[in-house]
């Protein structure tokens, strides 16, 4: 009965999938939209004809690495389950976000290189998952082929967030699992993850992460910048910066769309982790107010690596999607790639620019140094009565 | 609730009384298990103190997410300050009204 029900549900979401390209027409939406294309850090612009722009969209579009649901995962060891319909939708969604940017600063594109980083993600991990275990009881760090397999997720999830598989997860809870999970990563070697989980950017904690520097600051980072090409690559790291944000309560708000309009522009634009109504979508690039999204929720068969190795394929989407922007939930992920100093500096500028135009709209916290979060452990405050807490400083 | 105001201002001149509520779709409680609660707070503070206290009290680690709004829609930065948000976005019982949510989850 579990397994009629599972395989219906699985029809019905395929089901959809691919309706959603007729009932929305999408090529023809794509034909009207007579608008720059903004596609990851790529800009497609308005001075072609339609025909090739196009054609550059979905070269750009189907080269980016897809994860959706699978079904007949083996060994997930805590619980029954063999798939992630249903439940896992976010979960792919962070991973493509993670897959986009690694790629992106390695610039991957030969196929072994690609089925090294897609093995990463791969939802059958060979047993490694027994191991990974016995590892981090014991403290360890060692390298893993698929440090980001769905098994692992689950594992980690249930041990530090007390989630049970099958949960449905938030942005941060996702953000927070795949943190803790790349050190198991080679690509931990020359890249780190940078979050802010109250939609800060902190120039000096960025600086941290990149340059293993604790006392940077804007002047510290122009000197350096200038002396860009007297360091070696191996002494400091990329960073995937993760900015969490709410914008709007129950539905987005306008203003803060605009601001996130101008942030899909950014050269260093690696998508969006977002979502509509408690469906998770990876969102890759814009036209006007319409969205290009890449989207979870498509049933596949659970891979290992023999068969990844024989073909790449059920890690493209062929089906561009679109949805204008009012209809997204306000929770989303801004995700971009940094890669060196120049890069850092750049974007703190442009930041910068984007607050003093947009002033409260701009949703984002920059501070240049996390020295104000630091006074917090002075501060105290009294529970006068049960009625009102008096804060002191 | 006007002449409770009253009392506030007078008690504490450099001080704005907040009345924080959890949203209502929010599995966030306090300890006591109610969803909302009040606060007096310096108008010359920042917010960072005031996310500070509300993770303390709701024992929320600094990598669960929270959010908080004015009017049902605007975010309230960290790094603004209390007194700036107060004048612009005060009720008229004299309270600044603040909405907690945390994330959507997605499956």
């Amino acid at each position: 009965m579990q397994n009629l029900c599972g395989s219906l549900l699985n029809r019905w979401y395929n089901a959809k999938f691919n309706l959603t390209q007729y009932v929305y027409d999408i090529d023809k939406q794509l034909r009207q939209q007579d608008k720059i294309i903004y596609i990851l850090n790529d800009t497609i612009s308005n001075d072609i004809d339609i025909e090739q722009r196009i054609e550059k969209l979905k070269q750009i579009f189907t080269k980016i690495i897809w994860f959706s649901y699978r079904k007949n995962i083996p060994k997930f060891q805590i619980t029954s389950l063999t798939s992630d319909t249903g439940w896992g939708c976010m979960i792919r969604v962070a991973q493509m976000a993670l897959a986009q940017i690694i790629r992106y600063y390695h610039s991957f594109n030969k196929p072994e290189q690609l089925i090294v980083l897609i093995r990463h993600f791969i939802d059958d991990d060979d047993n490694e998952l027994t191991d990974f275990i016995q590892q981090t009881n014991k403290n360890q760090i060692e390298y893993y082929h698929a440090p980001f397999s769905i098994q692992k997720i689950v594992h980690f999830a249930k041990v530090e967030l007390k989630k049970q598989p099958g949960d449905w997860y938030k942005p941060d809870e996702i953000l927070q699992t795949l943190d803790y999970l790349f050190k198991y990563s080679q690509y931990s070697l020359n890249m780190q993850i940078y979050i802010n989980y109250e939609c800060a950017f902190i120039l000096q904690d960025a600086i941290q992460q990149m340059f293993n520097y604790n006392q940077g600051n804007e002047i510290w980072l122009k000197e350096r910048a200038k002396n860009n090409n007297q360091f070696n690559s191996q002494d400091y790291k990329g960073i995937c910066v993760f900015l969490p944000a709410r914008i709007g309560l129950h539905n987005t708000n306008k203003d803060y769309l605009e601001v996130m309009n101008q942030l899909m522009t950014l050269p260093y634009f690696q998508g969006i982790i977002g979502g509509v109504s408690k469906r998770a979508l990876y969102i890759v690039g814009r036209i006007q107010d319409y969205l290009i999204y890449l989207d979870p929720h498509f049933v596949q068969n659970a891979q290992n690596f023999e068969d990844l190795s024989k073909s790449q394929a059920s890690y493209t989407c062929q089906n561009i999607q679109l949805i204008h922007n009012s209809l997204i939930d306000p929770s989303i992920v801004i995700c971009l790639c940094i890669r060196n100093a120049l890069e850092l500096l750049d974007l703190w500028q442009i930041l910068q620019h984007l607050k003093q135009e947009y002033q409260e709209l701009f949703f984002i916290s920059l501070l240049e140094s996390n020295n104000e979060l630091q006074i917090l452990n002075s501060c105290q405050y009294i529970d006068q009565d049960d009625e009102l807490v008096n804060i002191v400083k | 609730m006007q002449s409770i105001q009253v009392s506030f201002a007078d008690k504490y001149p450099d001080r704005v009384p907040i009345l924080l509520q959890i949203t209502d779709k929010s599995k966030i409680r306090f300890s006591d298990g109610s969803q909302h609660k009040k606060y007096l707070v310096s108008k010359s503070d920042h917010f960072y103190h005031f996310f500070q206290i509300l993770r303390n009290s709701l024992k929320l680690s600094k990598k669960e997410a929270i959010y908080l709004f004015v009017n049902n829609s605007g975010l309230i930065k960290p790094e603004s300050q209390v007194g700036e948000i107060y004048s612009k976005h005060r009720s008229n019982d004299g309270f600044l009204r603040i909405i907690l949510s945390e994330y959507a989850t997605f499956g």
